[in-house]
């Protein structure tokens, strides 16, 4: 199954996003993703076992930090990589956030 | 926000980019994160020896249940295997890590590490036997599995990785292999001169420092780094500042607690290891500032002791969608987890709130640590999650203190008193504020 793999500091704050992006994806009906969130420092493990299943990595806005190196790490394998935002996040926003997974995800090499 | 504020949000990022991705402070870091499970196994010992088995303390009491007390040396074994053998965990770990990121296939960075540690170390101890003293050879002595070689052991697993590292992309270090040879052989003897070369270099400086100083390698790290260390982060103003530094990060959005971690895990996690033994052998607990002193009076609710913004909004809150952000804080929030409060409320580069998001954590520690240090309140002795809910929390961490509980209750108070006055002044800024907020989350998306 495709993945959508949200990241942070423990992968715990983002669990209410994914949640709320599962429920959206859920009403949207259509192709099922495995909605998922890990801490941000076990990504590059995360590619390394799943990185023909995911689609697109995003980010909390606390850990963007991390988006230089995690562009790197899913750059050879073309998954686009980006940090949520923050009133989305913030708001737990899960029907605008897959919106812009999905969006980003289309334009996965 | 003005063009200058913009210069110094992106100077703190930059700075925190760095300091997410310098390398050492990753490895170290992340083995941090590794390790958190064995300490809370630790903690599981320690509170099943002190809670049941104990014959004083414990369920053990009661004469119907004082068989349990037989049973203490199994916790007794938890507890030495993994609070005792920390530093042990450590080092394996930092190497490791350290290996990955520069680029080793195999673990052995991890054993490296580890033995090029005990290369450092004394094997012998002192023992007084009948009023003499007599040196027992070939033991490994508590001190060097325990918190106390903490940063000594740090220090030689990030040395002897990067030697070993460093030698393995020698290419004349490589022992070469004709053709006919399978290549896993070949790798097998790869590593051989590098691991030789690395682990001669530590024990030799291990040794010559002993010889020309006449003080251990290990004496010298603790005296010289980690007892200072140590110390500074025991004082009020040491924690306060580390705090300080973490919210500040938090009021421009990004993760404070990550960017002091490599700091904080090693001395508050140290420091609740060392107070938990101290409770397990029945001896008097050390240290005040441990990592659940952090979790219990500075960090409810989460960072910026957010259980009281949220507690002032449903106060005081005349905002609607402020309240309905608190209102889905709210469950969240008792696990002390907050970013929904960080960037829904928002607190972040909101220059109303952000102070009384610094300083509430403050005065909440400052409280705390009164509390304790007056004996109203007992030290930390167990290690909780730090996503245990309030109360529980400290409850638990104090082996059952009903005066840290009312110290944590008094802490919240307080935090709800101070954010009060800001939700009343956010009430009257309303369309300011919420100008200020469209600017800059376009402006950080």
């Amino acid at each position: 199954m495709k993945r959508i793999l949200l990241a942070c500091s423990a992968g715990m704050s983002t669990s209410m996003v994914v949640s709320k992006m599962k429920k959206a994806a859920d009403a949207l009906g259509g192709e099922e993703y495995y909605i998922y969130a890990i801490p941000e420092g076990a990504i590059e493990e995360e590619l390394q076992a799943h990185h023909d299943e995911v689609v697109v990595i995003m980010l909390g806005p606390q850990v963007r930090f991390a988006k230089r190196a995690t562009e790197k790490r899913a750059a050879p394998y073309g998954i686009p990589v980006d940090v949520m935002d923050v009133k989305l996040y913030g708001t737990a926003d899960g029907e605008k956030l897959l919106e812009k997974a999905l969006q980003l995800a289309s334009q996965r090499q | 926000m003005g063009k200058k504020m913009d210069k110094f949000t992106g100077a703190l990022e930059s700075v925190a980019y760095t300091i997410s991705n310098q390398k050492h402070i990753k490895a170290i870091k992340q083995s941090f994160v590794t390790l958190m499970p064995v300490i809370i196994v630790g903690a599981f010992a320690v509170l099943v020896e002190n809670m049941i088995l104990d014959p004083e303390t414990g369920l053990a009491a009661f004469s119907m249940f004082s068989f349990l007390a037989e049973l203490q040396g199994i916790m007794g074994a938890i507890n030495y295997a993994t609070l005792n053998f920390i530093t042990i965990a450590a080092v394996v770990l930092i190497g490791i890590e350290l290996g990955r990121i520069n680029g080793h296939k195999s673990l052995f960075p991890g054993l490296m590490a580890l033995i090029s540690y005990i290369s450092v170390i004394p094997t012998t101890v002192l023992l007084e036997v009948d009023g003499s003293l007599q040196e027992v050879v070939n033991v490994l002595a508590r001190e060097f599995s325990d918190p106390k070689s903490l940063f000594l052991g740090m220090f030689i697993a990030l040395i002897s990785v990067e030697l070993f590292t460093w030698f393995s992309k020698m290419d004349k270090l490589t022992i070469k292999m004709p053709d006919s040879v399978p290549s896993n052989v070949t790798t097998s003897f790869a590593s051989l001169f590098p691991s030789i070369i690395t682990v001669t270099i530590i024990a030799s400086f291990g040794f010559a420092f002993h010889r020309l100083t006449g003080i251990y390698l290990h004496e010298a790290v603790y005296n010289v780094i980690q007892r200072p260390l140590e110390s500074a982060i025991q004082g009020l103003p040491g924690i306060l500042l580390l705090m300080f530094v973490a919210q500040f990060f938090w009021v421009i959005g990004i993760h404070g607690n990550q960017m002091i971690k490599p700091i904080r895990e090693p001395l508050l996690l140290g420091s609740i290891a060392v107070n938990m033994n101290a409770y397990a052998a029945g001896e008097e607990i050390p240290n005040i500032i441990t990592m659940p002193f952090w979790d219990v009076y500075m960090n409810i609710g989460g960072s910026g002791v957010t259980i009281g913004l949220l507690a002032a909004i449903f106060i005081a809150g005349k905002k609607q969608e402020m309240r309905s952000i608190a209102k889905l804080s709210a469950g969240p929030g008792v696990f002390n987890i907050n970013e929904p409060v960080i960037f829904g409320v928002p607190v972040m580069l909101n220059p109303i709130l952000a102070i009384p998001f610094i300083i509430t954590p403050l005065i909440t520690g400052t409280i705390g640590y009164i509390a304790t240090v007056i004996g109203f309140a007992d030290k930390a002795v167990v290690m909780v999650p730090w996503t245990t809910p309030p109360i529980i929390n400290a409850w638990l961490s104090t082996g059952g203190s009903w005066g840290a509980v009312v110290t944590q209750l008094i802490c919240i108070a307080a935090s709800i008193l101070i954010y009060l006055p800001f939700i009343f002044i956010a009430n009257r800024t309303r369309r300011l504020d919420e100008g200020n907020k469209d600017e800059s989350s376009t402006k950080i998306v």
